[in-house]
This record gives C-alpha cells, sequence and structure tokens, in this order.
C-alpha cells in the first residue's frame, strides 16, 4: 500500500522533528498513565481523607491532560509544517487529496500508536518501580497497588481524542491548498511574528481570571468544578500570555535602541524573537510543570509537617469517648478492669458536654446552618462554666456575649449572628477540651456561652457528653488497651479516638499523601528536564548555522558564550518567574484544601514554600548550567557542519 | 608595503594520515591597496582554502601571510574574530543573511559587534545605502527579498565597517546573469573608490571585471593576468583562453 509506504517514509526521513515528538508525547503517556494507576489502581480513596486526594489527583489530571493536549498540538503544528513540502510534492506527482489525507491520517495513527505503546510500558515500569521503593521509605504500608486495564483504557481513549483533532486540523488546512501553495508554504522561510495585542490582552484577562476563582473558592463539594475551570483558565492563560506577551516584550526590547544594539542582547533578542512562536509554548509548558512541582511539593510536606498538629487538634486526650450520654458505670468498670489487664494506669477521666454539632457555613457575621455543597464548619456550644473549668480561667460573660474558638477560620468580626441572635464576640486562641466531632472534613468551631440555657439557644441539639483521660504504659500496651476498649465497649470508630490508634492511622494516610506529592513531583521533574533538554538541543541545532555566519563575520568565542548566556537565561527566567507567579494566586487555593487536612498552621506553609522555591531555583539553575554548556558545544562544534 | 603578502603558503589537511591531501603547495602573491584581484581555478584547486586562511578563518601549515603589516598565520581565535571584523569584509555566494535580523541589522551587526553607538551606525549606512541602492530594502526581511538583493544588502554589511579588504567568494554564483552583471558593476564602482577587492570565482565574466587574475591549480598559481589598458571584452577572451590552456595543462603566456 503506497500511503503507508509514504507515510512510513515520511517518518523516518524526518526524524529530526519526529523523534522528539514521539518522545515528548510518550512522555505525556507516561504522566497521564501515572494519574490514572493512582486514581483508579490504588486504594487511595478507601478512607475520607483519600477521597480528598482523591479529588485532588483528579484536579491534577484535568491539569495534565491540559498540557499535554496543548503542547501536543503545538508540536504537530511544527512538525505538519514540515510534512507539508512533501505533501506537496505528492500531490504534483499525481495524489489525490483523498490520498493525501490518508496519508495523514496513517501517519498521525503511527504516531500514536508508538507512543502509546512506548508511554504505557514505561507508565507502568515507572510506576510499579516507584511504588516499591517509595512505600518502604514512607511508610505508606496501607497503599496498595492493583492492576486493571482501566487507566491504559483511559490513556489509549484519551489521546485518541487528541490526535482525532489534530488530524481534523491537518485536514482542515490541506482543504484550502492547491498543490502549488503546499510546496511553496514551508518553503517559505518563517517570518518575524506579528504581536497581538488582543490575544496578549485576552491571555492576560483569561489568566487573572483563573487566578481569581482560585484565590477566592472555598474547597466545599461544590468547588471541584471551580477548581477544574480555575486550572483551564490558567493552563490557557499561560499558553497565550508567554506566546503572546513574550514577542511583545521582545518587540518592545527591540525597539529600544540603546539596549537593542548591544552585541550580547542584539543576537539574543532577535534569535528569541524569531522562534517565539515555539519557544512562547515551551516556554508555558515549563512554567506549568514548575507550578505543578512546587503545589504537589509544597501541599504534601506542608502536610506531613502539620501532622503532630493534627492529633492534637482531633483529640485533647490519649483516648477519648463521645456517647449520647454518659458513660454507664458498667462501662466504666469494664476500662478500669481492662487498664489493669493491660497495666496500664489511667488519669482522671474528665468529660466535656458540649450540644451535638451542627453543621454550616460562616457568611459576613452569620452562621447558618446548612448541610450542602457549602458546609465549613460544624458549629457545637457549651457553657462558660465548663471552659473556665478546664482552661484554669476566670472569663465572664453577659448574656449577649460569647467567647469563640475557632481554628483556621480567621474569624474577626466582632459580632456573631447564629439562629437569629446577635452576640458580641471574644474569640479565645486556646480551647483544651476541643475535638473533630466524628472525624469530619469540617473544621470546628466552638462557642462558649454564659450558661447552658443560652448555649442550648444557640444549638439546640442535644448534648453529648466527651469523656478523656490519659493513659501511662508501654506504647504497645497502650495501643492494644485502646483497641480492646472499643471492641468491648462497642463504640462506633467515629466516636472513638485513640492517640496511639490514630498516629498509625495518619502515618499511613500522611505517608500515601506524601508518596503521592513525592511521585507526581518526580515525575513533573523528568518531564521539565526533559523538554529544557530538548528545547536546547533542537534550537542549538537551529541556531548553528546563524553562529557559524557570526563567526566568520567576526564573533569571537568568548562574545558567542556571552550571547548564549543571555539568551539562555532569558529563556530559563521567564517560566520560573511564571511559576512563582502561578503559586502565589495558587497558595490560598492550597492553604484551603490543607485546611481540610485540619492543618491550619500557615507559617508552616510558608516556610515550606520558600524552601521549595529556593530548593527548585537551584535545582533548575543546575539544569541550565547543563544545558547551557551542550548548546553551546553544539553551536560551536564545526565538524557536523 | 603591499596590503596583503603571502609568501610560500602551505596547507597540508590530514598530516601523516594515508588521506593527506596538499590543498595549497606553494602560493606567493600580493595585493596593492586599491587592487581588484580575482582568484580562478577548478573546483578542487584550492580557491576556497586560499580564501579561508586570507580570511583567518583557517591557518596556513606553513609560510608567512601579512595584512596591513599583522601576521595573520599567529593570530589567536579571539583576535582573528576581532581582526575580521575590523579589516575584514565578506561577500558569500549564499549571502550568509540571517533571518532573525531585517537587513538593517544584518548590516549593523559587524558594528554592533564593535560596540558602535547606533548613531554612527545610522550615519554608515545612508550613504552606503546609497550607493548600493538599498534604501528601500532596509526595513524588510532577508526572507522577504530577491538574490541580488540580498547580495547588495551582504555588500553593504562587508563594507559597512571600511574594511581594508573586501573578500568575496563567488559572489555571483546563486545569481542570474541580469543580477551578477549589477552586482560586479557595484564591486566595479566601490573598487573605482579605492576599495581593494579580492573575489574568488568561477565566471571568467566576473573575473573579467577584475584589474588582475590569478588562476590557481593543483595547489599553486598557475598563470596570471593583467586587464591594463584592455576592453572587458578582449580582457575577458584573453581569460577564457587561459581557462582553456588550464584545463588542456598547457603553458600560456
Amino acid at each position: 500500500m503506497i500511503q503507508l509506504k509514504l507515510a512510513l517514509h515520511n517518518l523516518v526521513k524526518s526524524k529530526n522533528q519526529s523523534l522528539p515528538f514521539i518522545f515528548s508525547n510518550s512522555m505525556w503517556v507516561i504522566i497521564t498513565y501515572i494519574f490514572l494507576s493512582m486514581i483508579y489502581n490504588t486504594n487511595i480513596k478507601t478512607n475520607s481523607y483519600g477521597t480528598v486526594a482523591n479529588y485532588i489527583l483528579k484536579l491534577g489530571l484535568v491539569f495534565v491532560i491540559l498540557i499535554a493536549a496543548l503542547s501536543t498540538f503545538y508540536a504537530e503544528r511544527l512538525l505538519s509544517k514540515q510534512r507539508m513540502q512533501e505533501l506537496g510534492l505528492y500531490s504534483m506527482l499525481g495524489l489525490t487529496k483523498r490520498h493525501l489525507r490518508q496519508i495523514i491520517l496513517l501517519e498521525n495513527s503511527l504516531f500514536y500508536m508508538i507512543c502509546i505503546i512506548i508511554g504505557s510500558t514505561l507508565g507502568m515500569t515507572f510506576s510499579k518501580l516507584a511504588f516499591m521503593s517509595l512505600k518502604s521509605l514512607l511508610g505508606a504500608s496501607s497503599l496498595h497497588q492493583s492492576f486493571t486495564l482501566l487507566p491504559l483504557l483511559y490513556v489509549a481513549v484519551i489521546f485518541a481524542g487528541i490526535f482525532i483533532l489534530i488530524i481534523l486540523f491537518d485536514f482542515w488546512g490541506l482543504r484550502k491548498v492547491n498543490p502549488i501553495n503546499l510546496w511553496a508554504k514551508s518553503s517559505q522561510p518563517e517570518k518575524e511574528p506579528k504581536s497581538h495585542i488582543l490575544l496578549a490582552v485576552l491571555g492576560i484577562i483569561i489568566l487573572l481570571i483563573g487566578y481569581y476563582i482560585s484565590v477566592t473558592v472555598r474547597p466545599t463539594g461544590a468547588a471541584f468544578g471551580q477548581f477544574i475551570i480555575a486550572i483551564m483558565f490558567v493552563v490557557v492563560g499561560s499558553y497565550l500570555v508567554f506566546i503572546t506577551a513574550s514577542i511583545s516584550l521582545l518587540k518592545a526590547l527591540k525597539k529600544n535602541q540603546n539596549y537593542y544594539y548591544k552585541p550580547n542582547h542584539f543576537i539574543s533578542v532577535s534569535n528569541m524573537l524569531y522562534r517565539m512562536k515555539q519557544n512562547g509554548a515551551g516556554l508555558a509548558s515549563i512554567s506549568l510543570l514548575c507550578t505543578s512541582i512546587l503545589v504537589a511539593l509544597i501541599a504534601s510536606v506542608s502536610l506531613v509537617a502539620g501532622q503532630k498538629n493534627l492529633i492534637n487538634l482531633w483529640s485533647p486526650r490519649d483516648i477519648q469517648i463521645v456517647s449520647k450520654a454518659p458513660l454507664s458505670t458498667t462501662a466504666n468498670q469494664t476500662i478500669h478492669r481492662l487498664a489493669n489487664n493491660y497495666q496500664i494506669t489511667m488519669s482522671q477521666p474528665q468529660t466535656l458536654i458540649v450540644t451535638t454539632p451542627v453543621m454550616g457555613a460562616l457568611s459576613g457575621n452569620q452562621f447558618n446552618s446548612q448541610f450542602n455543597t457549602k458546609t465549613e464548619y460544624t458549629l457545637s456550644s457549651l457553657d462558660l462554666k465548663q471552659y473556665n473549668h478546664l482552661q484554669n480561667t476566670n472569663y465572664h460573660l453577659k448574656n449577649n456575649e460569647v467567647l469563640l474558638y475557632a481554628p483556621g477560620s480567621n474569624y474577626s468580626q466582632r459580632h456573631l449572628t447564629i439562629r437569629g441572635r446577635t452576640f458580641k464576640v471574644k474569640p479565645v486562641q486556646r480551647f483544651n477540651g476541643a475535638f473533630v466531632y466524628s472525624h469530619t472534613i469540617y473544621k470546628s468551631i466552638f462557642i462558649v456561652a454564659a450558661n447552658k440555657t443560652i448555649a442550648k439557644q444557640l444549638n439546640p441539639q442535644p448534648y453529648i457528653y466527651a469523656q478523656g483521660f490519659n493513659t501511662h504504659g508501654t506504647k504497645r500496651h497502650q495501643k492494644q488497651f485502646a483497641k480492646t476498649v472499643q471492641k468491648t465497649l462497642n463504640i462506633d470508630p467515629g466516636n472513638f479516638t485513640s492517640k496511639y490508634i490514630m498516629r498509625d492511622l495518619l502515618k499511613a494516610m500522611f505517608g500515601s499523601l506524601l508518596f503521592m506529592g513525592i511521585l507526581i513531583s518526580i515525575v513533573m521533574i523528568c518531564a521539565t528536564t526533559m523538554i529544557i533538554y530538548y528545547k536546547q538541543v533542537s534550537e542549538g541545532y537551529a541556531d548553528k548555522d546563524h553562529y557559524h555566519i557570526m563567526s566568520k563575520i567576526g564573533l569571537s568565542k568568548k562574545e558567542t558564550k556571552k550571547a548564549i548566556q543571555s539568551q539562555v537565561l532569558t529563556v530559563f527566567t521567564l517560566p520560573i518567574i511564571g511559576a512563582v507567579l502561578n503559586l502565589i494566586f495558587a497558595l490560598p487555593a492550597i492553604k484551603s484544601v490543607l485546611t481540610i487536612f485540619s492543618m491550619y498552621n500557615l507559617k508552616i506553609l510558608l516556610i515550606v514554600s520558600l524552601l521549595t522555591i529556593s530548593v527548585l531555583i537551584i535545582s533548575y539553575m543546575l539544569i541550565y548550567l547543563a544545558t547551557t554548556t551542550m548548546y553551546r558545544r553544539i553551536v560551536e562544534n564545526p565538524s557536523t557542519d | 608595503m603591499s596590503l596583503l603578502n603571502l609568501k610560500h603558503i602551505k596547507k597540508v589537511f590530514s598530516v601523516g594520515n594515508e588521506n593527506e591531501v596538499q590543498a595549497l603547495k606553494d602560493v606567493s602573491f600580493s595585493v596593492e591597496k586599491g587592487d581588484y584581484v580575482a582568484i580562478m581555478g577548478e573546483s578542487g584547486a584550492g580557491k576556497s582554502t586560499l580564501l579561508n586562511i586570507i580570511a583567518t578563518l583557517d591557518q596556513p601549515t606553513s609560510g608567512e601571510i601579512m595584512l596591513n603589516g599583522i601576521d595573520l598565520s599567529h593570530l589567536f581565535e579571539n583576535e582573528s574574530s576581532r581582526f575580521r571584523r575590523e579589516h575584514l569584509g565578506f561577500v558569500f555566494q549564499s549571502f550568509n543573511l540571517l533571518d532573525t535580523f531585517s537587513n538593517r541589522d544584518n548590516i549593523y551587526l559587524p558594528l554592533v559587534l564593535s560596540r558602535k553607538s547606533h548613531q554612527f551606525m545610522d550615519n554608515k549606512l545612508q550613504p552606503l545605502s546609497k550607493t548600493l541602492g538599498i534604501e528601500q530594502l532596509l526595513d524588510r526581511q532577508p526572507s522577504e527579498i530577491s538574490g541580488g538583493q540580498k547580495q547588495r544588502v551582504a555588500i553593504a554589511r562587508a563594507l559597512i565597517t571600511d574594511p581594508s579588504l573586501l573578500l568575496a567568494d563567488e559572489p555571483t554564483g546563486a545569481l542570474d546573469s541580469n543580477n551578477s552583471k549589477k552586482i560586479l558593476n557595484v564591486f566595479e564602482r566601490i573598487n573605482e573608490r579605492g576599495q581593494t577587492i579580492l573575489m574568488v570565482t568561477h565566471s571568467a565574466q566576473a573575473a573579467s571585471y577584475a584589474q588582475r587574475t590569478l588562476f590557481i591549480k593543483d595547489g599553486k598559481i598557475y598563470n596570471e593576468l593583467y586587464r591594463g589598458d584592455q576592453s572587458r571584452s578582449q580582457y575577458l577572451q584573453k581569460i577564457i583562453d587561459s581557462l582553456t590552456a588550464l584545463e588542456n595543462n598547457e603553458e600560456v603566456g
């Protein structure tokens, strides 16, 4: 079949272009596969936090597919420009458009199959290896990986969609073209790109909308769609801005004669401007990948760093039992008996009586009880006497005054309206009795009222009894004791909290989360490095002639080196600036997602962010140094002329 | 003293190798200021090697080459770049304009590398672009103009530094006869203004514009013709005769 032969011939003949295309595409397949396999092939979503993790993974997946689609699309446009010449030749030799379409179809199908096969094989190997090595390292022993064909199927479908779009686009390009034009299209050298002010402005607006959504959105059930929209806007906006704004910027630099007519700037600005159409997309990809590395690392590391706080947040005592009535005498006797059995000494139990938490949301200075996608808090009330007793404080409250303990809410209003009544608020920073009811993902608010009557008016739900005590004994015994108490008294896990059991649980859970974060980061770091590497190599070859001509005219090696450094440095700084900017706007979203995991400590988040950014910049600079050397070697090497 | 002086230049490639090639065996000649010299010879005769050595892109295996009293055979890489920029102008067969620059910036390139001010470059370019008739082309890209126009831009780039010596490597090789004539007329005009030109060419037509023609064969200077007071067609006939003799391996006086 002649068409297949020609398609294969095209692919092999232009291997300088098609190999990088296959390479980068396979990489996107790998990344997509890894995300999909984490979502579908692990037990990550089995607990309530895992559900959130799963949800974040899905956001990540959308992000990856978007970048994959855009960059694949872009790379193919460049490839097809080269290919048009071949097609023009065939057309002149007598092949009809139908034949040309068949060739395009075959060629892209070949690309698709090669990329899927390479990508999924490597993806499976990589995720298996990563799983085995990282799991034991991070103590994520509860994380399991199974093998299903589902992720493979999804990857195949997603990329089939991307390739179908590409093929349709190619057909569209073929439609209006006659042989002469086809032939002429690729022999035309690339012109200096025009600056598209309108597109640049549009890009900035889209980016800003994306930022706005991510800054304002709260992580509630309804937010998933909004997060996806924010991600889409930021991705599309980044591409537009990098492609158009970078051209405008370079044009402005060129207009500035004092800047432009300096040896380094002269060469680098014009080189970059000339290639910005391709460059812009590459830079946007690099910038977005760097952003994802930052977000993944910062979120997972902050979580692990804040893990200790979480345990204390959930339960103020070693063991806490929440029930609708005080513990019966028999139950207490059972606990003491079991404590004896396990050689445990118990502290004097303390009982906190609060109203059953009601779910709701804060808007302004109003608390509305509701249970829907906007739910963010659970609110319960108690009387001042208990609070003063527990905290050893001596607060006095009037009937219209309350103490408010609401960690992670940043509530700064001076009044609070609940069920139609407005109270003057005195915020308090400490409440030793605070706990998370049923271990939900909602943030707890405790309101201390002057007396029981008002407490009950604030929240008319029945009282619950939180009985807690500390234990002393060996670690193993304490754990066994806690387990046996729960089993013997037949307490629902949501109402029974033991720090020792929980520590294990959290370790496993955060281990899994850290695992996810690190795995995503590794994959993204590899992807970024490879994009940079390929960009430098291909540009090195493209710039080679230029530097050769310039050396004939009188550009010395030293000046070449300087010009290259100036050019590469600009190319490198833009994405990292973009990434840091993206991160700044993503931080509020990260923060609010972290509060789902009851991580309220902003200081930890900021420290981790700064550290991560510095590490990223340093490693980025190392890659920069390495690739610049490589680029120079290519450009200065005369032997392969 | 001559502007350019070559004494017993020898160039051997792959020394000591079994593929050892003697590109230049023993070449000596000199070029005076204001000369217009054409170098002719078949492919592989050593023309390009000779040009590369004069252009400081390559160094001779032995022999001495002086330009403006500077010994070119011992220049360091960075020195030779600067030397090229300040003393030599280049015109190539394939124009070698950079697509990334506008025509104006292509012409400015050597001056920018020498860190001249924009004002200085502008002042330089104005009379030059008039002489070459390229005023209208300056703000276009090289990809938007014809071959003959490209070569004129390239000549402007070569001349903007006021080089002591203009080196032209088959300047009409990629042009049709009409454009070739135009370019050769340009060369003639600038030579009349005192510009020294050294041109390597295949074309007897092109060589007939020069005042003097050197014939190279097998790495040696084989013959030398002076135009003197002859008309261009007479001189052209002599060149063609000489080339025929060269091909037939005869001695011609």
